[in-house]
Formats: C-alpha cells, sequence, structure tokens
C-alpha cells in the first residue's frame, strides 16, 4: 500500500487528542484557554445576542407593532441609532404608491422668475436623481406638522441655489394609473393624473 | 448540516433524524454547539473579500455622487439643513461628523472621506480603512437624512460586518503587501520563496454569517409588510410599481395587456421574500432562491432605475455562495493565484470547527449511501477525534473530496453500480497526489469486479469489517499512531455487506 498523505501533514492522535485547542493559536494547541479568552468569549455571544434581538426587533416596530416589540426596541435604539442599523426594510409595503414631486417658484431680485420639479429626468446619473426623488418624497409623506417644518428648509436651499427673493413651493401628487386606463389609451404622465397643493410662499429674509 | 463533530452532508430527511435523536439525548449540548459551530467555524476570507471589492466599490461611487452638490446635501442652508433636521430626527441617537463640518470645509473633508473610501476598495490598510469607511457610511447618511433610501441602507450593513472579518486579507493591497515581504524576506535569506498561506478566520465566518442572517431579516420584513397591501395579494402590486413614472427607467405599460405577468411576478415576489430565510439554508435550493433573488434585484434595477440598490442587494447575496466556488470562479483570473494565495488546511491552523473541543486529526470523506449505518460509522470515527465530511452521492464526493482536502476517503461500494464504483475508483485513483481510497465491498461485488478495482493506494476490503479493523487500517496507512484505546462498542460493531 502507498500512503499519498504527506509526512508534514500527519498529526499522531495520541499527542493532540489530549490537547485542546484554541481558536486562532496557530500551533498553540496545547496552551488551555484562558480565562480572559473565555470571557472574550462569552462578551461576544453577548453581543451576538444583543446584536440579533436587535435588528430583528427595529423592522417590527414599524406600525402597526405591538408593545412588546417597541419595549425591546427602546432598549436596543441606541445600539441600533449608532451604527446606522435602525431600519424597517418595508420596501414598496403595504402597496407601492402615487409618488410626490416637488413644484417650485423662485424670483428674484431683478424680477426674473425660475420654475423647476425635481425629480425630473434632467437629473442625472440615476443615483443623484433618486436622492432629489427621495427628497420630494419626504416632503410628500410627512405629517402636515413636520412638513411645515421640511419646506421651510427646501424654501431655504432653493433661494441659496438660485439667488432668489422669494420661493413658492407646492408639493404634487403623481397618481397611478390603472391598467384599463392604460389599454384605453391612457399615458402614465396624463395631466389628470397630477394634483398640486400649494405649501407655501418664503422671502430671503425670513430664510437667510 | 454540522455537527459538533464537523461539517456533514445529509439529506433533509438525515438530517432530521440525527437532529431529532439529538436533541432528545441532550438538547441543551446540541444546541450550544450548534452556535458555536454556525458561528465560530474559521472560514477561508475569499467570499468577505470579494464583497469588499463590490461593495466597496459601490460606497465609493455613492459618496462621489454626494459630491455633486455638496452645499445642497450638506450645507448649512442645504436641503438638509441643521435646523430641520433638529426637528426631523427629534430624540434620534445621530452621530455624524458633518455635525461639526464648516461649509467652507466641506469639499476638503469630502476629498478626505473619498481617499478613504478609495483605499478600503483596494484593501490597503483594511483593517483601520474599514472602521474609518463605516465611519464616514453613517455620517453621510445621518447628514443627508431625508436624502435616503435602501441603498444607504445596505451600505451602511455590509461596511459594519466588513468591518468586523479580515476583508482585506484576499484580493487587496494588504495581501500583496504581504507577499512582498515574504519575497523579500525569502530572498535576505536565501531560502527558496514560498506564498503566505491564507489562514482561515472565525471572524471571516462571523461575519459572513451574519450578513447571511441579515438578509434573511431584511427579506422577510420586506415579505411580511407586503402582506399588510391589498395589491400584493390581488397581483396588482408590480403593475403599480411599474406604472410608477418617477421609478421608471423602461416602459412597461405593455404589462396592461398582459396581466397575468403582473399576478405572476406579484405573487412570485412575495413567496420568494417571505420563504427566502428559511430555502436558503437548504444547500439543493439555494442556487434556485440566489438566481430569483438576482433576477428579481436586477429587474428591479433595469427596469425601475434604482440598479444600485439593486447591485448591492446582489452583493450580499455573495454572502451565501461557498469560499470553494469563489476561488474557483477567480482562480483563473490573472494574478490571482498570488492574490488568492492558498488556503491553510483545517487540520494545521490549531483551528477547529468546534473550538473548544475539537481535535487536530485526520479529516475522513465517508461516502456511503445507507443513511443508519452512515451515521453509525461517523459517530464511531467522530467520538475518536477525526473529523468527517460525508456524504450519500459518488458525485457529491468528488466536489467535497476538493474543498475538505480528506486525509483519507472510505467508500461502502455496497449501494451502487459496478459501473459507478469503478469509475469513481478509478478517477479517484488517478489523480496527482490521490488520498488513500478505503473500498468497502460485498462478496458477490468482489466476485464482479476481481481484479479491475486494485490499484496502489487503494484498500479494498471485501465483505465484514470491524469498525475498529477498518480504523486500524486507516491509521496504519495514515502512518498514525494509535492511542490502542479498544472501545466495547467498536468491537461489537461490524459494516459491510452483512450489517
Amino acid at each position: 500500500m502507498i500512503s499519498t498523505i504527506p509526512a508534514s501533514r500527519r498529526v499522531p492522535l495520541n499527542s493532540v487528542n489530549e490537547s485542546p485547542i484554541a481558536p486562532n493559536s496557530g500551533n498553540a494547541g496545547e496552551r488551555p484557554r484562558s480565562k480572559w479568552r473565555r470571557a472574550g468569549f462569552a462578551l461576544v455571544n453577548i453581543w451576538l445576542f444583543i446584536h440579533l434581538t436587535a435588528i430583528i426587533t427595529a423592522p417590527a416596530t414599524v406600525g402597526p407593532s405591538s408593545q412588546s416589540s417597541r419595549t425591546v426596541w427602546t432598549a436596543v435604539a441606541p445600539y441600533l441609532q449608532g451604527l446606522y442599523l435602525n431600519h424597517g426594510f418595508h420596501y414598496f409595503a403595504p402597496q407601492p404608491g402615487s409618488s410626490n414631486l416637488v413644484s417650485w417658484t423662485v424670483t428674484r431680485k431683478d424680477g426674473t422668475v425660475l420654475t423647476g420639479r425635481f425629480p425630473n429626468f434632467d437629473i442625472r446619473p440615476r443615483l443623484y436623481y433618486h436622492r432629489h426623488f427621495m427628497l420630494s418624497e419626504y416632503l410628500g409623506n410627512s405629517p402636515p406638522e413636520l412638513q411645515a417644518v421640511v419646506v421651510k428648509g427646501f424654501a431655504r436651499n432653493l433661494c441659496r441655489e438660485y439667488d432668489g427673493e422669494t420661493v413658492t413651493i407646492s408639493t404634487v401628487r403623481h397618481d397611478l394609473p390603472s391598467m384599463e386606463r392604460v389599454r384605453a389609451g391612457g399615458k402614465l404622465d396624463d395631466g389628470d393624473l397630477y394634483e398640486e397643493q400649494p405649501l407655501g410662499s418664503f422671502k430671503r429674509e425670513d430664510l437667510l | 448540516m454540522r455537527t459538533r463533530y464537523g461539517s456533514v452532508n445529509l439529506s433533509p430527511g438525515q438530517t432530521r433524524i440525527y437532529q431529532w435523536a439529538s436533541w432528545l439525548l441532550n438538547p441543551i449540548r446540541v444546541a450550544a454547539d450548534a452556535w458555536n459551530q454556525f458561528w465560530y467555524s474559521p472560514s477561508d476570507p475569499v467570499v468577505l473579500a470579494l464583497i469588499r471589492i463590490f461593495a466597496g466599490g459601490m460606497l465609493l461611487y455613492t459618496h462621489i455622487i454626494w459630491g455633486l452638490n455638496l452645499p445642497a446635501f450638506f450645507g448649512s442652508n442645504g436641503w438638509n439643513s441643521p435646523d430641520v433636521l433638529a426637528v426631523v430626527q427629534e430624540d434620534g441617537i445621530v452621530p455624524s461628523f458633518w455635525w461639526y463640518v464648516s461649509d467652507q470645509w466641506l469639499m476638503p473633508v469630502h476629498c478626505l472621506c473619498i481617499a478613504i473610501l478609495f483605499l478600503f476598495w483596494i484593501g490597503f490598510a483594511t483593517r483601520v480603512t474599514s472602521v474609518l469607511s463605516m465611519i464616514i457610511t453613517i455620517s453621510y447618511s445621518y447628514r443627508a437624512h431625508m436624502s435616503n433610501f435602501g441603498l444607504d441602507q445596505l451600505n451602511a450593513i455590509l461596511c459594519f460586518y466588513l468591518c468586523i472579518g479580515p476583508s482585506g486579507a484576499l484580493l487587496s493591497v494588504d495581501r500583496w503587501i504581504s507577499v512582498l515581504r515574504a519575497r523579500r524576506k525569502a530572498r535576505r535569506e536565501g531560502v527558496p520563496y514560498a506564498a503566505p498561506v491564507v489562514s482561515r478566520s472565525i471572524t471571516a465566518n462571523l461575519a459572513i454569517r451574519l450578513i447571511q442572517l441579515h438578509f434573511c431579516v431584511i427579506y422577510a420584513y420586506a415579505g411580511l409588510s407586503k402582506l399588510q397591501g391589498g395589491a400584493w395579494w390581488s397581483g396588482e402590486a408590480v403593475w403599480l410599481a411599474f406604472a410608477n413614472l418617477e421609478y421608471q427607467s423602461i416602459s412597461m405599460t405593455w404589462i396592461a395587456w398582459y396581466p397575468w405577468i403582473s399576478d405572476l411576478m406579484t405573487h412570485t415576489t412575495i413567496l420568494w421574500e417571505v420563504s427566502f430565510a428559511a430555502l436558503i439554508w437548504i444547500r439543493p435550493v439555494r442556487p434556485i432562491v440566489l438566481a430569483m433573488g438576482f433576477a428579481m434585484h436586477a429587474g428591479i434595477g433595469g427596469m425601475m432605475g434604482m440598479w444600485t440598490f439593486g447591485l448591492i442587494m446582489i452583493f450580499g447575496h455573495l454572502s451565501f455562495w461557498p469560499a470553494g466556488t469563489v476561488r474557483r470562479l477567480l482562480g483563473d483570473l490573472p494574478l490571482m493565484p498570488t492574490m488568492l494565495g492558498t488556503l491553510q488546511p483545517l487540520k494545521q491552523t490549531g483551528q477547529s470547527a468546534r473550538n473548544t473541543e475539537l481535535k487536530v486529526a485526520p479529516v475522513l470523506l465517508w461516502v456511503d449511501r445507507t443513511v443508519r449505518r452512515q451515521l453509525l460509522c461517523l459517530r464511531y470515527f467522530w467520538q475518536r477525534g477525526y473529523h468527517c465530511a460525508a456524504s450519500r452521492d459518488l458525485q457529491e464526493a468528488r466536489e467535497l473530496r476538493e474543498t475538505t482536502s480528506p486525509d483519507a476517503v472510505v467508500v461502502m461500494a455496497t449501494g451502487w453500480e459496478d459501473e459507478e464504483v469503478t469509475t469513481f475508483h478509478d478517477d479517484h485513483c488517478s489523480r496527482p497526489d490521490a488520498e488513500p481510497l478505503f473500498m468497502i465491498l460485498s462478496k458477490s461485488q468482489s466476485a464482479r469486479l476481481n481484479g479491475r478495482i486494485h490499484t496502489a493506494g487503494s484498500h479494498v476490503i471485501t465483505g465484514q469489517v470491524s469498525l475498529g479493523s477498518l480504523r486500524r487500517e486507516i491509521q496504519e496507512t495514515l502512518n498514525h499512531t494509535s492511542d490502542d484505546q479498544e472501545f466495547e462498542w467498536a468491537a461489537e460493531h461490524s459494516i459491510g455487506e452483512d450489517s
């Protein structure tokens, strides 16, 4: 019989069977695990338990949610928020809905009037477009009291960017057409699918 | 499945039998062992390194795009102005260095961040740059709070786990530097150069497991939350997504004439997302689950314009790829032999699958079609400190042979056709440095195959053999010194055609 195992790979069973191996210890098979290593191992296990609890709890607190999940979340929230792991993952849930756009008008000191709407497909690349889309979605989906704060920030940026004296902003809801409507010749950008809601007019001295 | 004794490939039925028996015998110990096996088995860092390249590239791209208009997104009078965010992020912990950066320093700080992200991407000083990249990712995300979406969440998740494991151990500048150092050292000492061997790492496994579990959580909640919406039940949801002009990058309105396509895609999406956390752990189904995931995310990327989000999800799926497959796929690319290195065999690393008790011992690949006998034999060898990988299929055994690098292969040939047995035997023995093969045949099988399968390096055993005898023969062949500890249990059991 020919053994094809290289000699360097042969390990005497009787010598190693008596020596526990510590993780990452190279060939230090004879060294028993110290109490510090055991403590470290226990800490890693505790952290794993907390981490898993945290990442499972975070999405469970998106409404509707139970009191229990909210209680657990309160305990792990600092950890989740500190690491930016506090997410709901409710993508396109409960169902895909209409989108929100922002329509604006800036009037400069010399009387020039600039108008715009975002997101629009002139904003490129696509990720940059999507950043603007998320802004308009945030504004459109915010509750009214928060919307009043956010729109002021938007107005301030438009005022700064286009050197405006007054800024008028409205949010535009773009509803989704049904299949029947499209089959009957409707388009995704038909005018009646857009519904504009003015959010206010702001003066430069109030913003900057 | 993995047991406290090593990695074993069992069919679902076998796994259930084994688990029930184990749970009945010692549930706490088994649960603790399973936990340790799952989290602390040392693994090849190649998968983590590959994720670093893809996710690191996406991280770099994401942050370059932020730079197109820094004052708008990070300035004091931008979209995300601090006074607005103070209201929006009320009571939250929102760590970000951007709170302390004034408007005139936006560009220099941004350029520094881009440089760090670039270094992380190429794997330079990865232990440091990975942590810095994590800090950068969190800081940008909180500061540009209202412009965020799923991509930023996934960027942070992957970056966090890449900090935990040795993501720069391979396919990196760090690896290249270690190779150069080894070359210089060999030249200085006048010895032949040997490329630094790649160590298996517990933290690599930990990071991969965390990515895997986080993706299970993501898909479970993504699927379950959709069940609250009527459109995901009526089949309209995919249509509604495609009919959203702001998301659209390719016109999909033609689906209005084929509603069944929307129905099919909607139901498939829900089923896939809800079942992902369960099905992904079933090895034969895993490629199908991942292929469906690839199709779904590629569709989101291609048709809904969110290719960055689609890609980052696909990059996360890499955590489910076996390290051996990744090595094989990358192996033929230029420079890869150096950048990948050779993986240190498990038994030489001083590490074991179960970090506290497993012993350094030979690895057996056990091939047997009979479930009960296989479990009996494996248990015998496990108890004597052997690592065992097992298979019920000869083709799978060939693959396992490559991934587990066994010291010896044992085939209980009684369950297969003669042709299959001889093919496996000839194929095995024709390999350079073939491991010793122990082939146990029934008497009738032996008579039929007489003279056809005897070669140097293979050991043919006919009829009955006791486990003790087989173990001694294996040990003698491997030139191991036996501890000569015989067990009554062992002597009483024998394997072969009559058992």
